[in-house]
C-alpha cells in the first residue's frame, strides 16, 4: 500500500498532468513562438538570417478572445510567405517574434524597448489603442513603423505620429460610414422625423472611446437627434439600466463600442427589453463568436468593418488563400475574423518592406515609411479590404467601410457595397 | 413594473455574487486567509465544466451540462486537496502576508493552467442556446434570463447545503470550532488538516458554480477570471468577512442596489453603475468596518 506522502504525491501529480493535459476540451491554440535570440540590424539582412518582425499580442489579456485569432493570423501570413512565396524578394525569409502583453500598457513599454535594443526593427506589428496610442511618441522618435490592429484615427495624423501604419478605414471612418448607413435606412424606412442615436460603450476603454466624438459630430450634422452616452464596461454582464436609458431617449439606432462579450450581453438586454432600435457594432465588437455566444439574439445586429468577413469569398478571392493556409498550418479550431486583421498586418508589413528595399536598397524604419507614403491605391490581400492609399500627410489608408448583418446565424451585407466617406482634410486624426 | 423587474434582477444576480463571496469567505472564516485567487477559480470552473461538458456524455443538454458541472467539481475536489496539502498546508504558521501571497500564486497557476490548455479563444458551453435561451423566461410580468434561474438553483443548493453542514452536523461543529481557535480544536481530536482541505473543496465547488454562470453570460475567456474577484470581493466584505451568510446577503444586497438605485441614477449619471458595489462598500465599511454581519473584534490596547 501508499504511504500518507506517497498518495499525497500521486494525488498532486495526476491532479496537475490532468488539467495541463488530460481534460477533454478542443486544443488550445499554437502558442506564439517565443522570442529567439537572433539578431537583425537596420542595415539590409544577408540571406542567410531571417529578417525580424517583433509583435506585440494579447494572448491572456481582456482582449485575448480577438488577440488570439489575430495573432494566429499573424502567424499563417508569415509562414505563407516564406513558404509559398519564398520570402519577400530582396528581404528573404522573415520571423514574426511575438510577445503577449496581456493588454498591460506598462508591459507593452516595457516589451517595446526590449525590442528596440535587442532586434533595432524597422517595423513592429502591434495591438490595441491604448498602448499604440501610448507608443506613437517613442516609434516617431526611434523612427519604427508600427502596424497597429487600433484603427483609431488618432494615429492617422502623420504631423502627430509619423510612424503608425494600419490597413483598413480608421473606426472613425468606419462609424461615419455607418451613421452615413443609418442615415439612408431611416431615410427609406423610418417615421417622418427626426432619427434618435445613442452611444454604447466603455468610458474607461481608449478602443471604445476613439470613434465616439465622430459618431455624434456627423450624425448630428445628419440631422440625428443625440441621447446620453451610455458607460458599458468591457465586462458588463448586465446592461439593463443602460437599455432601459436608452428606451427612456427612444432610440432607433445604437452605436456600440465594446468587444464581443459585452456586445454579447447588450444584444440579449436589447431582445428583452424591446428596444426597438438597431444595434450597429465597432469593429472588434462582432465576430462568429458573437453569434455563437447571443444566439438568436445576434440576429438583426449590424457590424461596421473595414474588410470582409468569413462567408464573403466571391467578392475577395483573398479569403480563400487565408481558408488554404488554415488547412494548411491550423489552427484545428477554425479561427473568427479577427484571424483575417492579424494577417492583413503582417501582409502591409512585407508589402512595405519590399517596396522599402526595391526604392531604397536598404531596409529601415525611415526607409519603409517613405516607401509606404507612396502607395497609391495599394492591394493588400487580393478583395479583401480596399486598395490603400497613403501620403506624408494623410495616413487615412482608405475610407470606404461595409456595414454587415447578421441574418439567421450568419453574416449578410447591410450597405450597398462599400460605404465610402469622404476624406476631409478637417477629419484628419478624429 | 420596471422597478420590480429590477428588484428580481437584481436579487437573481445577487445570487451568484453572494455564491463567489461564500467561497471566498469560507477561506477566510476557517483559514484566515484573504483568498485573491477566487476569480481564477472561477475561471477554471467554467473551463472544466465546458471541457467536461464537451464529452457530450448524455444527449439532453440541460443533464450534459449538469453532468459536466458534477464532474468538474469533483476534478475541483481533487484540486482543492492539491491546494491545501501542497500550497498552503506548508506556509501555517507563517505571516498572513505569506498566505495571501500563496493565493496570488494559485490565482496564476489556475489562470496559467487553463490558458495552456484551452488557450484564450473566446468559447461557449456546448448547448448554450438550449440550456440558455436567449430569450428570457417569463413570470407573469417579469422576465428573467434563463441562466439567473440556473444561477438562483444553484446558490439555493449550494447554500442550502453548506448551512445544513454547517449548522446541524459534527464537521460543521468542528468546522466552527476550527474557526473560532484551531489549537483548541485540535486539543479535542479535531483534525485542522481535514477541515482546512474540507473548506477548500466547498470553496472549489462554490466557485466552479459562479463559472458556470458567468460564463453563460459573458463567455468562457480571461475575463471571467476578472469579474470573479471584482464582485466576490465586494460582496464578501459587505456582508462581513468571516460570516457566511453574510456573504449570501452581501451579494443580494450588492445586486439588489447595482440594479435598482444604479439602473435609476445611471440614467441621471451615466456610468455611475459601474462604480455603486463600491460606493455601497465604502459606506458600509465606514459605518460597520467589519461588514454588515462580520465579527466586531475587541483588542485589549
Amino acid at each position: 500500500m501508499f504511504t500518507r506522502r506517497q498518495f499525497l504525491v500521486i494525488v498532486g501529480g495526476t491532479t496537475l498532468s490532468a488539467l495541463l493535459g488530460g481534460c477533454a476540451g478542443p486544443q488550445a491554440p499554437k502558442p506564439t513562438p517565443t522570442p529567439t535570440p537572433t539578431p537583425t540590424g537596420a542595415a539590409t539582412p544577408t540571406p542567410a538570417k531571417k529578417f525580424v518582425i517583433p509583435a506585440l499580442f494579447d494572448l491572456s489579456g481582456p482582449t485575448s478572445g480577438v488577440g488570439v485569432p489575430y495573432s494566429q493570423g499573424a502567424q499563417n501570413c508569415t509562414r505563407w510567405i516564406n513558404e509559398k512565396e519564398g520570402g519577400i524578394p530582396g528581404v528573404g525569409q522573415i520571423e514574426l517574434v511575438g510577445t503577449d502583453y496581456g493588454y498591460k500598457i506598462p508591459e507593452a513599454v516595457s516589451v517595446y524597448n526590449r525590442y528596440k535594443s535587442q532586434y533595432n526593427p524597422a517595423v513592429i506589428v502591434g495591438w490595441g489603442t491604448g498602448d499604440t496610442e501610448a507608443l506613437s511618441k517613442n516609434v516617431a522618435q526611434d523612427k519604427i513603423v508600427y502596424i497597429s490592429a487600433s484603427y483609431s484615427s488618432h494615429l492617422d495624423d502623420p504631423s502627430k505620429t509619423p510612424y503608425n501604419f494600419y490597413p483598413v478605414a480608421s473606426y472613425s471612418d468606419q462609424a461615419r460610414a455607418a451613421v452615413m448607413w443609418m442615415k439612408e435606412w431611416w431615410d427609406k424606412e423610418g417615421e417622418n422625423r427626426k432619427p434618435r442615436l445613442v452611444c454604447a460603450y466603455d468610458f474607461n476603454s481608449a478602443y471604445a472611446r476613439a470613434p465616439i466624438k465622430a459618431v455624434k459630430d456627423l450624425a448630428q450634422s445628419l440631422g440625428f437627434e443625440i441621447g446620453s452616452d451610455q458607460n458599458v464596461g468591457l465586462r458588463a454582464t448586465d446592461t439593463s439600466s443602460q437599455v432601459l436609458a436608452m428606451k427612456d431617449f427612444g432610440a432607433d439606432f445604437v452605436w456600440f463600442g465594446n468587444t464581443v462579450g459585452s456586445g454579447a450581453v447588450i444584444a440579449k438586454d436589447i431582445k428583452k427589453f424591446d428596444l426597438g432600435a438597431i444595434l450597429v457594432m465597432n469593429q472588434w465588437g462582432h465576430d462568429e463568436n458573437l453569434i455563437k455566444l447571443a444566439g438568436e439574439a445576434a440576429d438583426g445586429v449590424h457590424g461596421a468593418t473595414g474588410h470582409y468577413y468569413w462567408g464573403f469569398e466571391s467578392e475577395a478571392p483573398g479569403l480563400k488563400t487565408l481558408r488554404k493556409s488554415i488547412e494548411e498550418y491550423g489552427p484545428e479550431e477554425f479561427p473568427a475574423s479577427p484571424f483575417i486583421r492579424g494577417w492583413l498586418n503582417v501582409r502591409t508589413a512585407a508589402l512595405a518592406l519590399k517596396d522599402a528595399y526595391e526604392k531604397f536598397g536598404k531596409i529601415t524604419g525611415e526607409n519603409v515609411k517613405k516607401a509606404m507614403e507612396t502607395w497609391k491605391d495599394k492591394e493588400i490581400e487580393n478583395g479583401i479590404s480596399p486598395p490603400v492609399t497613403y501620403t506624408p500627410t494623410d495616413h487615412r489608408p482608405t475610407t470606404k467601410a461595409l456595414i454587415l448583418k447578421i441574418e439567421n446565424g450568419k453574416y449578410v451585407m447591410a450597405s450597398d457595397g462599400w460605404v465610402e466617406i469622404e476624406r476631409k482634410p478637417e477629419w484628419l486624426g478624429w | 413594473m420596471v422597478l420590480l423587474e429590477m428588484i428580481v434582477m437584481g436579487l437573481a444576480a445577487g445570487t451568484i455574487y453572494g455564491v463567489m463571496a461564500l467561497s471566498f469567505v469560507l477561506i477566510y472564516r476557517v483559514g484566515k486567509i484573504v483568498n485573491i485567487a477566487v476569480g481564477d477559480m472561477v475561471l477554471l470552473g467554467a473551463y472544466l465544466i465546458f471541457a467536461f461538458s464537451g464529452l457530450g456524455l448524455v444527449e439532453d443538454p440541460v443533464i450534459n451540462l449538469i453532468l459536466g458541472l458534477i464532474l468538474a467539481s469533483i476534478f475541483g475536489l481533487v484540486i482543492a486537496v492539491g491546494t491545501e496539502r501542497f500550497l498552503m498546508r506548508p506556509l501555517y504558521g507563517q505571516s498572513i502576508l505569506s498566505l495571501i501571497m500563496m493565493t496570488v500564486a494559485l490565482g496564476m497557476i489556475l489562470r496559467g493552467a487553463t490558458i495552456v490548455k484551452w488557450g484564450t479563444v473566446l468559447r461557449v458551453f456546448p448547448g448554450q442556446h438550449e440550456v440558455f435561451p436567449p430569450i428570457p423566461f417569463t413570470i407573469g410580468p417579469i422576465e428573467i434570463p434563463y441562466v439567473y434561474l440556473w444561477s438562483i438553483t444553484g446558490a439555493f443548493l449550494i447554500f442550502g447545503s453548506f448551512l445544513y453542514l454547517f449548522r446541524k452536523t459534527l464537521f460543521g461543529f468542528a468546522m466552527r470550532a476550527v474557526s473560532l481557535d484551531p489549537e483548541a480544536a485540535a486539543t479535542h481530536g479535531i483534525s485542522i488538516k481535514k477541515i482546512y482541505t474540507y473548506t477548500w473543496m466547498i470553496a472549489y465547488v462554490a466557485a466552479f458554480l459562479a463559472g458556470l454562470v458567468l460564463g453563460a453570460i459573458n463567455g468562457i475567456t480571461v475575463i471571467v477570471s476578472y469579474l470573479g474577484l471584482a464582485r466576490a470581493l465586494p460582496a464578501a466584505l459587505i456582508g462581513g468577512l468571516d460570516s457566511p451568510g453574510g456573504a449570501m446577503l452581501g451579494g443580494l444586497l450588492l445586486g439588489l442596489i447595482e440594479h435598482t438605485v444604479g439602473t435609476f441614477l445611471n440614467a441621471y449619471i451615466p456610468g455611475i453603475r459601474a462604480i455603486i458595489p463600491y460606493i455601497v462598500l465604502l459606506v458600509v465599511l465606514i459605518v460597520k468596518p467589519y461588514g454588515l454581519f462580520g465579527t466586531v473584534r475587541i483588542e485589549r490596547v
